[in-house]
């Protein structure tokens, strides 16, 4: 394809003499102009590849005209031509945007060197644009076809989860007898469609928790909790199962520490998932054990191990496990059933946690399965705190909804005063948020309270003068809040948009800064 | 006695027959609405000793309904159990935020929804 040069040079001789060695010598389509102005007429009416201009010119000058170019028609590459006097201002266009520029009097070869070069370079930067816009579009395709699956895996469930509940129903029905008696092969086969039926429902459930992980609309409830009372729970819930086969689960948990940071619920499913799966591939007589360790060396967390004494799991499977729909390859899989998505929920489950899970297993001998929770004692408080208020951030991110943070402090002198004070100030907060998301603590170290809620500016100014006026009816004075009670609230995303810059938003309104 | 009225409001018409059914078996006279606005009237008319609330209904969905009755002196006594297909969690924040008893998700345990439901009445004696 044939490049489009414009000359621009006001002296004739120039002009004429570019025309042919551009056009008959150097295979490019020539257009001339005298001036500045007449340039740029051209370049707005035409397609041209490069500009070749002049910089002393009468009217527009070169710089001038390169500035309007760059404005207009960012694609087109522009080189300068100067005499000696004009070195600098050349090298002035080239700041502005000129690619090049060549010094009067012209060496023509070098001249139709450096034009091929410039060209050249501004095609592979337009190629390089090009392919990451490509990019980005796919990138976005991307993303949208993903929140439609979502989408689509929540809705899809939701319309088979009715007729499954009829279904479900009219089985246990007959099933119990209350629509007349049944012979032993009726309940033979009303047994078999209804543990089918559970099997749906199961994996429904599954598929349902695995797009909400994935898509990160989990809302996760944190609170401390106590390792020992939790593993009691679950050896109970488990009981029946284990005797069953006649196998021993037994735990154990370190003897001082014991609490970590989480989800009721969601560590539950943790290690629920993780005994379920160790008792489905497990020889009568064996073992199943829990235990529980802190991660000293970080500090911060603490290590959950369910260890069985299983039939183990191939090497070469140790890193698929945790995928998606992975069963492991002839296994007693099929005859012990499962969606292949226990695992990927678990890991998922675990990160929501901010923790890691990972396996170790031995052929013949059993695995292991280790996942590690943030502890929550004692002089931990700290990270606590901070890892309440990200991971909250994080889900207002993810979920695009707001979030208000309301940092309290109270500055009685005396310590019984302000421990009252305090109290009273936590029990009102606490009946003003309404919602089960909502987060209440107290800093120990610093004896301020902390409170995250997913409401909007509007949402946060609510609950700031609910508190307000629950003070007003119980002070004698009249005043809403007691002088010594001050409260600082900044919201995601109206007035941060970073986790830092919301804590110090309302850190420094609360020492009274706009 | 007379026996304890339960009100179904729920639209789809299978499902109902299921529930209804071991229900009247229990000896509970059961009345059956299928969409929000005819189960709140009915509801205001019959004044039930309980009912079972489906979330997602035609005209007046369940939350209203819940919240039209809970906010009700006359009615607030009854318990309401929500049934329904929605598993999310703000789902449930939002079914307990109207003032439901229970929240309950399709599918269910036929037995311990009757038992549920037993409980609930003889609580109120």
């Amino acid at each position: 394809m044939e490049r489009k040069v414009l000359v621009v040079d006001d002296e004739k001789v120039i002009r004429d003499l570019l025309f042919q060695a551009l056009g008959q010598f150097g295979g490019f389509l020539v257009e001339l102009a005298e001036s500045g102005d007449e340039a740029l007429k051209k370049v707005k009416e035409n397609k041209f590849d490069l500009v070749l201009t002049d910089m002393r010119m009468r009217g527009m000058d070169g710089l001038q005209l390169v500035d309007e170019i760059t404005k207009i028609r960012p694609e087109i590459v522009t080189v300068v031509m100067s005499g000696h006097g004009t070195i600098e201002s050349a090298l002035e266009a080239m700041r502005r945007g000129a690619s090049d520029f060549l010094t009067k009097p012209l060496n023509l070869p070098e001249m139709m060197i450096r034009l091929h070069k410039v060209l050249e370079e501004r095609q592979r930067i337009t190629r390089l644009g090009d392919f990451i816009d490509q990019l980005e579009k796919s990138l976005q395709e991307m993303r949208k076809v993903d929140e439609i699956k979502s989408e689509f895996v929540s809705v899809a469930s939701h319309e088979l989860r009715t007729p499954l509940a009829a279904i479900k129903n009219a089985i246990q029905l007959l099933l119990k007898g209350k629509a007349g008696t049944v012979n032993e092969t009726q309940v033979k086969f009303l047994s078999m469609a209804e543990r089918n039926i559970n099997r749906l429902t199961n994996i429904l459930n599954e598929l349902l928790d695995l797009s909400r992980i994935e898509s990160g609309r989990m809302v996760m409830k944190f609170e401390e909790l106590d390792l020992q009372s939790l593993f009691e729970f679950i050896l109970s819930s488990f009981k029946s199962q284990v005797e069953g086969k006649g196998i021993k689960l037994r735990t154990e948990t370190p003897p001082e520490v014991h609490k970590v940071y989480g989800d009721r619920d969601k560590v539950e499913q943790i290690l629920t998932n993780l005994i379920g799966n160790a008792l489905k591939f497990m020889p009568e007589g064996g073992e199943i054990a829990i235990s529980a360790q802190p991660l000293y060396a970080d500090g911060k967390m603490m290590a959950i191990a369910v260890k069985d004494s299983g039939i183990g799991i191939p090497n070469d499977q140790l890193d698929k496990i945790f995928e998606k729909f992975h069963q492991v390859e002839g296994s007693l899989q099929r005859s012990v059933g499962g969606t292949g998505l226990g695992l990927a929920i678990t890991k998922g489950l675990v990160e929501a946690h901010q923790g890691k899970i990972f396996v170790e297993s031995e052929m013949g001998k059993g695995s292991t399965f280790t996942f590690t929770l943030p502890l929550a004692e004692g002089e931990k408080r700290e990270p606590r705190f901070r890892f309440i208020l990200d991971r909250e951030f994080h889900q207002a991110q993810a979920g695009r909804s707001s979030l208000s943070l309301f940092l309290i402090e109270v500055g009685e002198e005396r310590e019984e005063e302000k421990e009252a004070l305090l109290k009273q100030v936590e029990k009102e907060m606490k009946k003003c948020l309404c919602r089960q998301s909502d987060i209440l603590l107290r800093r120990e170290r610093d004896k301020l309270l902390v409170a995250i809620c997913a409401a909007d500016r509007k949402g946060a100014q609510v609950i700031r003068q609910r508190i307000e006026e629950k003070f007003k009816k119980k002070s004698l004075t009249g005043e809403s809040l007691p002088s010594t009670v001050k409260i600082g609230t900044a919201t995601y995303p109206e007035e941060a948009l970073t986790r830092r810059d919301l804590f110090r938003k309302a850190k420094e309104r609360l020492r009274g800064k706009k | 006695m007379s026996p304890k009225k339960i009100l179904i409001v729920d639209d789809e018409v299978d499902l109902v027959e299921t529930i209804r059914f071991p229900l009247e078996l229990e000896g509970f006279q059961v009345l059956v609405s299928y969409n929000g606005e005819e189960g709140l009237n009915l509801a205001r008319k019959e004044n039930p000793n309980l009912i079972l609330l489906d979330l997602m209904l035609p005209k007046l969905d369940g939350y209203k309904v819940c919240r039209l009755l809970k906010f009700d002196e006359r009615f607030k006594h009854i318990p309401i159990l929500m049934l329904t297909a929605k598993t999310q969690e703000k789902d449930r924040i939002l079914g307990m935020e109207t003032g439901a008893d229970e929240y309950i998700t399709k599918p269910f345990d036929l037995d311990q929804l009757v038992e549920k439901v037993k409980a609930y009445l003889s609580a109120k004696e």
